[in-house]
């Protein structure tokens, strides 16, 4: 009976652990205005920018936070972009040599036009989280739910976040919190949808799949 | 008697006063070296068989910094001196941190590309307003 109680107790411990709520008591204000208050700022000096963006915050997840609106209210998708990257993965006669090609295509577009797909996305914050200290990693998956198919196998279309703060990993999906593209007018639109930052291991999982099973199991166990 | 024991006082006296004197010169000859060392350092940004153009290098922890011209040159706008450490980034290349070492004036920081695999979704709909807490 007591090592059915522990293991009980363990299970709720660990489970209900690395959510949003942990950060309840923190105001993101703070953090939210500063990034509003660098709006427009360029991408050709990485470390100014994350100087810039986290150095009068005090806590790491407060920092996090800035970059985070930093980027989803600064960097547009690139619809284009999008497509040709699917449509490169989907093909495989693509050589290496192109795939570069188009690899530095992406970075060249995210630098210059502040526009990218959601590798650019994950990879920016990913490197501006880095300059200012915090752990982050991007990761790659697929929506579970998706119909993006490869001989009836699901494929890796998505990148998001997983980051390190207090000890845990969180994640979050700054592509799918910056906005959306219209599919009429082919135009991106702003429209921050907070849900992601830090969303609840549960909820994410249900629309991220990471190829890397690791980072899946990681999330609930921890 | 009397006149020996003065005698002693002042050899006391002479030996402590060239004693404080030699550590003053000591002192003093410390901090005009601290003084030197602080230098300019000019340097290129470089990867596998060419110069990275653009590059910014920063001091870590400030806003100080330069961006790397055309041919990845760079001369840092402050003088630097042992231990400072400087960040080298650049969007295409992992980041690396250079630790100036004593007596450097001139550093080639070496940049690795990224390693990323590069994917792509986006969003195609507006949110779904309803399921978030007004308070994140």
């Amino acid at each position: 009976m007591y090592k059915l109680t522990l293991f009980i107790f363990f299970i709720f411990t660990t489970v209900t652990s690395a959510q949003r709520s942990d950060f309840a008591h923190i105001d993101f204000t703070t953090a939210d205005y500063k990034a509003s208050l660098l709006e427009g700022e360029e991408l050709y000096n990485l470390p100014l920018l994350s100087h810039k963006l986290t150095s009068t915050l005090t806590t790491d997840v407060e920092k996090f936070r800035a970059i985070y609106y930093w980027v989803t209210h600064n960097i547009k998708g690139n619809d284009a972009l999008t497509r040709k990257s699917k449509k490169m993965y989907l093909d495989k006669s693509y050589s290496d040599a192109k795939r570069s090609v188009f690899k530095q295509e992406v970075l060249t577009t995210l630098v210059n036009d502040k526009e990218t797909l959601c590798t650019g996305y994950a990879y920016l914050i990913k490197k501006l989280a880095l300059l200012s200290g915090i752990t982050c990693e991007v990761i790659n998956g697929y929506d579970p739910t998706s119909t993006f198919k490869s001989n009836g196998k699901l494929i890796a279309n998505h990148a998001w976040n997983s980051v390190r703060l207090d000890g845990k990993w969180y994640v979050c999906d700054a592509t799918w919190s910056s906005g959306y593209t219209d599919v009429k007018s082919q135009l991106f639109i702003f429209d921050f949808d907070p849900s992601y930052f830090l969303m609840e291991p549960e909820e994410f999982l249900k629309k991220h799949h990471a190829t890397n099973e690791q980072w899946n199991g990681l999330l609930v166990m921890q | 008697m009397k006149t020996k024991h003065i005698t002693t006082k002042k050899k006391v006296t002479g030996a402590i006063a060239t004693i404080c004197m030699m550590l003053a010169l000591v002192f003093t000859s410390q901090t005009a070296q601290a003084q030197a060392v602080e230098r300019t350092v000019s340097g290129v940004v470089k990867t596998h068989n060419s110069v990275v153009p653009g590059a910014a290098i920063v001091l870590k922890g400030t806003n100080i910094g330069v961006m790397a011209d055309d041919d990845g040159a760079f001369t840092f706008p402050q003088p630097l001196k042992d231990n400072d450490v400087l960040i080298v980034s650049s969007m295409a290349f992992e980041d690396m941190e250079v630790k100036i070492e004593r007596g450097t004036t001139y550093i080639e920081p070496f940049l690795e590309g990224t390693a990323i695999v590069i994917v792509g979704a986006l969003r195609t709909a507006p949110a779904q307003k309803k399921a978030i807490p007004k308070s994140m």
